[in-house]
Order: C-alpha cells, then sequence, then structure tokens
C-alpha cells in the first residue's frame, strides 16, 4: 500500500465518525480519495490548485471547531509558507499532508522536489513535523494527528516501499533502530532508509524531525561519529547536529547532503541518488 | 456610538499610542460602523484583513463590553492585550491580520465551516494585487457561500500613489462576484492633516 493511502484510510475511518473531520485537497488524487469523495462529500472541499488559500480556509474552519487536513504535493507547500507561518503564530491546529518528499518525482526537475522543507518547517513555531518511511508508520503518523493540538506537517513518500514497522506501532519515539550491530548509525529517513539499508548500513530512522527527541541524542553519545544521508540541502543533518550539539559531548556528524543548487539530471531516484548524494 | 464618535475615539487611541496607520483607519469608520449594526460581533466573524487599520474596531468592542475598561485604556502599552494590529486572542476578533491578502481566505473558512454565520471581510483595494484574493473570490463563488460578504475599502491610494491603472482589469472582473462590494472612501478621512494624504498611511500627529 502507498503511504499516502494508508494514512489517508485512516483519517477516512475517524472522518466517517466524526463529521468536523474535513479534508481539503488541492486538485491531487489517490486511491483512498475516492471513497472520501463518494461517501462523505460534505467533508471533502475541492479547493483548486490554490495551496495560500487552502491553508487559509483550513484556518478559518479550524478556528469554527473543524479539524482540517490538507493534502496537495509536497514541493508545493512552499508556496504557502507564509499562510502555514501565519497559521503556526496563531497557534491554529491543523494537519497538513505533503506527498512525494524529497526526490520523490525523480526526473521532473526541481520545481517537483522539496529538498528544503525539513529546513523551512522547523523553523516554524510549535510545529510537529513527520517523514514517513512505511506504510504501517504514515497509518500510525495519522492515528496519532488526530490528538494534535497545533499545527502537524507529515511528509509521505511517493510509491509503495517495504513494510519495516507493525501494523500498531506507535510514533511517539521519534525516531528507531532498525537492523542489528553496534557499528556506527547511518541516520536517514523517508525513502532514504530503504537506500542506506538495501547498501548494509546500520540505520537510524529519525522520522519526528521537530522536535527532536533529546534521547536519540543519548543514544549517540555512545559513538565518536555517526552519518546523516538526506534528500535535502542540510536541513535533515541540521537538525541532528543541533540536537548533538545540546547533548552530546563528543559524536562527531558526517553530513551528507545533496548538491546545493537545482537538480536538473535525468535519472530514476536511485540513479539521481547514486551520482548526486 | 456614531460615527463621528468612532472616529474621535480612534484619533484618540492613535495619539495615545503615538503611532498607527491613521490614514487607513480613518476610511474605515463609516464601512465598520455600518456594517456593525446588523452583526452580533459574539458569534458573527468581522474580518478587517486590512490589519493596519483593524483596531477601528476597539471603540465598538468597548462599547458592546467585549473589551474592558482596563484594557481599553491601555491601548498599545506593555504587557497590554490590546495590539496596534488586532490578533485573535481578544474577544471579538476572529482571526490575526497585517499580512495582506489573507482575509478573504479566512472568511471562506469560517462561512463553509458554519452556513448559519454572517461573515464580512473587509478588505483595502491594495489587496486585489494579491492573487491569494483572487484564489479566495472564486472559492466563495464555487462553494456558493451566500454567508460572505466581502467589502473593498477603495480609498483610490497605496503607499506608492494611486492603484487606479494596475487595478482598472480587477475593477471590471468584480462584477462577476456578486457578494463583493466595493466602497469609495477617502484616506484619513475626517482629520485635515491626514484627509486625502498618501503619506496618513503612515503616522504623523494630526
Amino acid at each position: 500500500m502507498q503511504q499516502r493511502d494508508a494514512f489517508l484510510t485512516e483519517l477516512y475511518h475517524a472522518a466517517e465518525r466524526d463529521s468536523n473531520i474535513v479534508l481539503l485537497n488541492c486538485d491531487f488524487g489517490a486511491i483512498a480519495l475516492d471513497q472520501w469523495r463518494a461517501n462523505l462529500p460534505a467533508q471533502f472541499i475541492h479547493c483548486g490548485i490554490s495551496e495560500t488559500n487552502a491553508v487559509n480556509v483550513a484556518v478559518g474552519m479550524a478556528l469554527s471547531g473543524k479539524h482540517p487536513i490538507l493534502y496537495a504535493m509536497a514541493p508545493f507547500w512552499l508556496r504557502a509558507y507564509e499562510q502555514l507561518k501565519l497559521a503556526a503564530v496563531m497557534g491554529v491546529p491543523l494537519t497538513l499532508v505533503a506527498v512525494g518528499a524529497g526526490l520523490s518525482y525523480a526526473g521532473s526537475g526541481p520545481t517537483h522536489y522539496g529538498l528544503e522543507d525539513i529546513q523551512a518547517y522547523r523553523a516554524l513555531p510549535g510545529v510537529k513535523l513527520y517523514t514517513a518511511s512505511t506504510a504501517n508508520l504514515a497509518a500510525a503518523m495519522a492515528r496519532d494527528s488526530l490528538t494534535n493540538a497545533g499545527m502537524s506537517i507529515y511528509r509521505l513518500e511517493r510509491g509503495e516501499l517495504p513494510e519495516l514497522y507493525e501494523a500498531d506501532c506507535k510514533v511517539e519515539q521519534g525516531y528507531r533502530r532498525l537492523g542489528e550491530g553496534n557499528s556506527n548509525p547511518y541516520l536517514a529517513c523517508g525513502y532514504l532508509v530503504h537506500w542506506l539499508r538495501a547498501r548494509g548500513h546500520p540505520v537510524i530512522d529519525v522520522y519526528r524531525l521537530n522536535p527532536m527527541n533529546p534521547m536519540l541524542a543519548m543514544l549517540l553519545d555512545e559513538y565518536d561519529h555517526v552519518f546523516t544521508f538526506e534528500e535535502q540541502y542540510g536541513g535533515f543533518g541540521n537538525a541532528i547536529i543541533e540536537t548533538l550539539a545540546q547533548y552530546s559531548k563528543k559524536t562527531r556528524v558526517f553530513k551528507r547532503t545533496l548538491p546545493h543548487r537545482g537538480i536538473y539530471e535525468n535519472g530514476t531516484r536511485d540513479e539521481l541518488l547514486e551520482a548526486l548524494l | 456610538m456614531s460615527p463621528d464618535e468612532l472616529r474621535r475615539e480612534c484619533v484618540e487611541l492613535l495619539v495615545k499610542a503615538n503611532d498607527g496607520h491613521p490614514g487607513s483607519v480613518m476610511s474605515l469608520v463609516e464601512i465598520v460602523h455600518e456594517v456593525v449594526q446588523d452583526l452580533d460581533l459574539t458569534r458573527d466573524k468581522l474580518i478587517i484583513s486590512k490589519g493596519h487599520g483593524g483596531m477601528v474596531l476597539y471603540p465598538i468592542l468597548h462599547e458592546r463590553g467585549m473589551i474592558s475598561d482596563e484594557d481599553y485604556a491601555n491601548f498599545r502599552k506593555p504587557g497590554a492585550p490590546l495590539t496596534m494590529f488586532p490578533n485573535r486572542h481578544i474577544k471579538g476578533i476572529p482571526v490575526s491580520c497585517g499580512s495582506l491578502g489573507n482575509g478573504v481566505g479566512y472568511g471562506c473558512g469560517f462561512a463553509l465551516a458554519d452556513r448559519s454565520c454572517r461573515v464580512v471581510v473587509i478588505i483595502s483595494e491594495g489587496e486585489l494585487y494579491e492573487g491569494s484574493t483572487w484564489e479566495a473570490l472564486m472559492f466563495a463563488r464555487h462553494y456558493n457561500l451566500t454567508n460572505l460578504r466581502v467589502i473593498v475599502d477603495k480609498n483610490d491610494a497605496i503607499t506608492l500613489g494611486t492603484p487606479e491603472e494596475c487595478l482598472s482589469i480587477p475593477w471590471g472582473i468584480l462584477y462577476h462576484f456578486p457578494f463583493v462590494d466595493v466602497r469609495e472612501t477617502v484616506k484619513g478621512a475626517g482629520v485635515p492633516a491626514w484627509e486625502g494624504k498618501v503619506s496618513s498611511h503612515y503616522w504623523s500627529k494630526p
């Protein structure tokens, strides 16, 4: 199952029970949305291709007691960054789903890549920020989102990826060590968790990027160095470094990012990562 | 409270704060005075999207007992709740405004969430430059938000002069949005030092 379908299916079942849950869609499809449109039309709001307005409409609805879920492609939410900032400083509870994190739309070029959004979203006050690496994790994030009192942002991957989490997993921890062994870990989120595992590296999936769990720094403090890999221009590694700087005395971070320029190369996601990361 | 009394109260607040956007406040006085007659501000939503003029509501909220005497007397003082740009933590202010072009979108959200709630959004003509205003107007039409009303405070002044040339196309298109009401106003109206002057967008003592 795709992450977006897992996420939306959880919310759909919640929306069946709670008519205050409404989905605002910026002209972007998913299999799980078909049943939502068919069965809960009053809770499905077609905003057209207007991300800024969708956020503002969601703010008005949230301040009227609704529980709005904003749904669109990841790179295009940055168009509404100021509107998200205004919602964040007002403390408005919003759930934002950003589908197609990082290089998900490989081959489409830099307009379709969200390579700066982790850094950008972490700058917003009081925002919870997640990236899902699997469908079960995405579903757990959706369940968790129903209890959030502030703004929460979920970066989801495109396509189907191997499952690494149990069906009833929880997201409170914010990270998970995947696999055995005690060698220096590779920290990543989303698609790169799979990419690094396929190359035999010991991976820590850091799926909550704001607020960071200080326990992660305690764990990393056992190592003289760790590696961070990201489909970003630095925002992921910076989050790790910032956390370590507060809690760790010695761990050095080797940070690998995409080159700081527009990515215009052709190729599949793996081909781009091999060439650029 | 008459429009003249509302204008006088606003001037007193601005002078006491020794700051503000007097031209934008003064051009709103008649519009706001008229609109609030029909609204229950404890339930209906009045959004002054041009947040730099939003303090025009404070005398009305004070008169209706939604702002205490103490808070009203301490407008813009450190530690006191009343800010120059009204924010949503003040009773009677549905949403914080200040960044232009967002009020109609907020209004759409309020109007769609509860179609029995009356929602009035007042925007400046300068906000017709903002693409987000048009996204919201189209949304309101698409969802037939009959409980939403948008009023344009057309005072024929933006900071760099008069907007007439750039906005000649939007004025024609607005006919397609029957819930939009364009009101001709005068920037800084009623105060000789400010009236009709673009410079009254920024603070100067009257």
